[in-house]
């Protein structure tokens, strides 16, 4: 698919979502743990099981943009873009209806581990590295004992109640797939996702300050405020840059693109750090409130800049990268 | 708020990892023998007029004008390449920065033919450079404000009026004037007139104004009654605010709002190698690197709405905003890493960076439109201004 293509499935899912996802309707849906009619809709665009699968990264970033521009509560990223790509990867066969869970860890070292959207997967797949070999074990969730949590955006985040499980089977996979290279396209997802919430956050607030007066006038004719809506337009426009060179980096494979990775979701959680902030802080007390929608997408925010690697993390990974580089082969390496 | 993408063109590509292999080459050998030391800052301090005629004589210069007036018909994709790597090596560039960026360009856009082929193939070669006469005592930010006056004589104007800030205006060949040559009618953007003066120039003065350093870059201007003939207006009477809008769009989008101190990370990175296990020390480097490359990729993608024929001054007003900051949290962080006396005596080159760049830092968030000046750019393209 070319470019053009990519824009045009992103605006098909786009629509189809905003058609049947409100602020309502995902804020009703976080007590059932998944907005069934979204999750439908998207299956109905044909973005399930294999044809899911099959996806470019670049088709998979622009449908969880929309996602996250939705909010739409739905496990499209962990099961699709990610367990059913691993899944094909392993070999293992499923179910075009069933959704995946996935999680990075030995079904041996399963204490503390969390689960997205667990409680809605029959089967999990895990994914760990051990003696210097790459292995999938595909679970009956069952198996897992899991309780139910969430993480800050109130979507599942479900907890393993089992130190160890028995696998239904257990398969060596390539490089591709090593949990490494898993984590860096988690990270991609979430960043993805990350940056269709970040566009709706900035959205909302531009709007909300040229619609709020106070002191006689809109919020958005105070120079301070117009300062804080032009930081909001930066950081928007960095992590979408930074991503977009991510993006078409990861053609080269997930070796030779893990710092650009790195870089853009380190650069996505720090614009998200300064997004929230500001987004509150021009709306006031309203925007605290569950009844105002923005908290849906910050709170997404403050949620997915944690998963597949914070800012911390992958700060570390890019700093050793470059330092083993050195002053000379790091400029190569970037300019490249 | 649009970062267009570059499209993928092979041939181009191609064409630009040559050139940046032949640029690196070229500033290995220059290294190698002396020919200049690296700096933090040299697009400002490292005055080298050695070194621009060389640039000048590999075709580094004006490279995307016409072949016509001197340049190389090459693409904004091909001069990123060149800007980026003369930077990153903190190569002495100082002379010939305000011409090459934004002056050539001005004056192909403005310009007679004749002034075309008298003015702009002498910047090309690194035999002609320019001084910005903008700002004044009393105008800053208020850019429309300019008080100079460009009186009607016989034949030509007469220039009176005092401007500050002209960085290398002591070493320049000619100066780029915005003057006041009408009261506008009562709107003051209007009545704006860019004069072009040969040095030297009969009836003007040239004081320095030192930075906090000591260092000479800055000058005063005092103009009294200085000649320029008619041939030396650039675009016609009037049309001085158009024209420097359209050169302080070059002005601000470029590379060397956010490469400024890249020399001192190269540095950090070196140093840092002796105790590759320290966290704090992956996660600093980390976060800068990050910063950088979101930065690049945005200016990549402003070069690319150049190429397009567009004029991005919101997202090189972005980009300027983000990029001036990192120019001095980088100083920042290079000395919470390393127990360090940042000195400009230093032999430890850290040390030498991380004082040029923590004493210049003040002015990363000011020259060419201050940060504060730059949100009201983007404010106005949200819409709310």
């Amino acid at each position: 698919m070319n470019e053009m293509q990519t824009d045009m499935l992103a605006d098909a899912v786009a629509r189809a979502l905003a058609d049947v996802v409100t602020p309502r309707t995902t804020t009703e849906a976080e007590a059932r743990g998944i907005d069934a009619r979204a999750w439908s809709t998207l299956r109905a665009l044909g973005l399930s099981g294999a044809d899911a699968a099959s996806l470019s990264l670049e088709e998979q970033a622009a449908v969880l943009e929309a996602i996250g521009y939705a909010a739409a509560l739905v496990p499209y990223a962990d099961s699709e873009a990610m367990a059913r790509w691993l899944a094909q990867g392993a070999g293992f066969a499923t179910d075009a209806d069933e959704i995946l869970a996935l999680a990075l860890a030995s079904p041996q070292a399963l204490a503390r581990q969390r689960l997205a959207w667990g409680r809605h997967a029959a089967r999990t797949l895990l994914c760990y590295a051990e003696g210097g070999r790459n292995w999938v074990a595909l679970m009956s969730t069952a198996d897992l004992r899991l309780s139910a949590g969430a993480n800050l955006a109130g979507e599942p985040s479900d907890k393993c109640g089992v130190e160890r499980a028995q696998p239904l089977e257990v398969r060596e996979v390539a490089d591709e797939f090593s949990p490494d290279a898993v984590r860096q396209r988690g990270a991609l997802c979430r960043g993805a996702a990350m940056l269709g919430a970040a566009r709706r956050a900035q959205e909302l607030t531009l709007q909300y300050a040229r619609d709020r007066k106070q002191f006689g006038k809109p919020l958005a004719q105070f120079q301070v405020i117009q300062s804080y809506l032009a930081q909001m337009a930066g950081e928007v426009s960095a992590a979408t840059a930074m991503f977009a060179t991510a993006l078409r980096a990861a053609g080269r494979g997930a070796r030779a693109s893990a710092a650009e990775a790195a870089a853009a979701k380190l650069r996505i959680g720090q614009a998200a750090q300064v997004l929230t902030g500001l987004a509150h802080q021009v709306h006031g007390a309203i925007g605290f409130t569950e009844e105002y929608s923005l908290q849906l997408w910050t709170r997404r925010l403050w949620a997915w800049r944690e998963e597949f690697g914070n800012e911390t993390e992958w700060a570390r990974e890019l700093g050793a990268a470059v330092i083993a580089l050195g002053p000379d082969a790091y400029w190569e390496r970037i300019t490249q | 708020m649009n970062f267009s993408q570059l499209p993928t063109d092979a041939r181009l590509d191609a064409a630009c990892k040559a050139l940046r292999a032949d640029v690196r080459q070229f500033l290995r050998q220059e290294l190698a023998t002396g020919g200049f030391e690296p700096q933090c800052d040299s697009w400002l301090r490292g005055f080298d007029r050695a070194f621009t005629r060389k640039l000048g004589a590999h075709g580094w210069l004006g490279m995307t004008w016409p072949r016509r007036y001197g340049g190389q018909e090459r693409t904004q994709r091909e001069r990123f390449v060149v800007v980026e790597e003369l930077l990153a090596a903190g190569a002495p560039v100082a002379g010939h920065w305000i011409a090459e960026r934004q002056v050539g360009a001005s004056i192909l856009r403005h310009g007679t033919e004749e002034q075309k082929q008298r003015l702009v193939p002498p910047i090309a070669r690194g035999e002609s450079l320019f001084g910005a006469c903008y700002s004044e005592p009393d105008v800053g930010s208020d850019l429309a404000s300019v008080k100079t006056r460009a009186l009607r004589v016989n034949g030509g104007w007469k220039i009176s009026g005092t401007k500050v800030w002209t960085s290398q205006g002591h070493n320049a060949d000619h100066l780029f004037v915005l003057c006041r040559s009408s009261d506008g009618e009562g709107a003051k953007h209007r009545g704006l007139s860019m004069l072009i003066v040969a040095m030297p120039a009969p009836g003007l003065t040239v004081r320095p104004i030192r930075l906090l350093t000591g260092e000479h870059h800055f000058n005063e201007m005092i103009f009294d009654g200085v000649e320029v003939p008619d041939s030396m207006v650039l675009g016609a009477e009037g049309e001085g605010w158009k024209i420097v809008t359209g050169d302080l769009a070059m002005e601000r989008s470029g590379p060397e709002r956010f490469m400024s101190t890249l020399p001192l990370l190269g540095e950090m990175i070196r140093e840092v190698r002796a105790r590759p296990e320290d966290a704090r020390a992956q996660i600093a480097i980390g976060e800068l690197v990050s910063r950088f490359w979101t930065l690049r990729s945005m200016s990549i993608g402003v070069a690319a709405l150049m190429e397009q024929g567009r004029e991005p001054s919101v997202e090189a007003a972005l980009v300027k905003d983000l990029g001036t900051r990192f120019e001095g949290d980088l100083a920042q962080a290079a000395r919470l890493l390393f127990p360090m006396i940042p000195s400009l005596d230093s032999d430890r080159r850290l040390e030498n960076y991380a004082a040029q760049a923590i004493l210049h830092t003040p002015a990363y968030t000011l020259r060419g439109g201050t940060n504060e000046v730059l949100r009201g750019i983007v404010a106005r393209g949200l819409g709310v201004r």
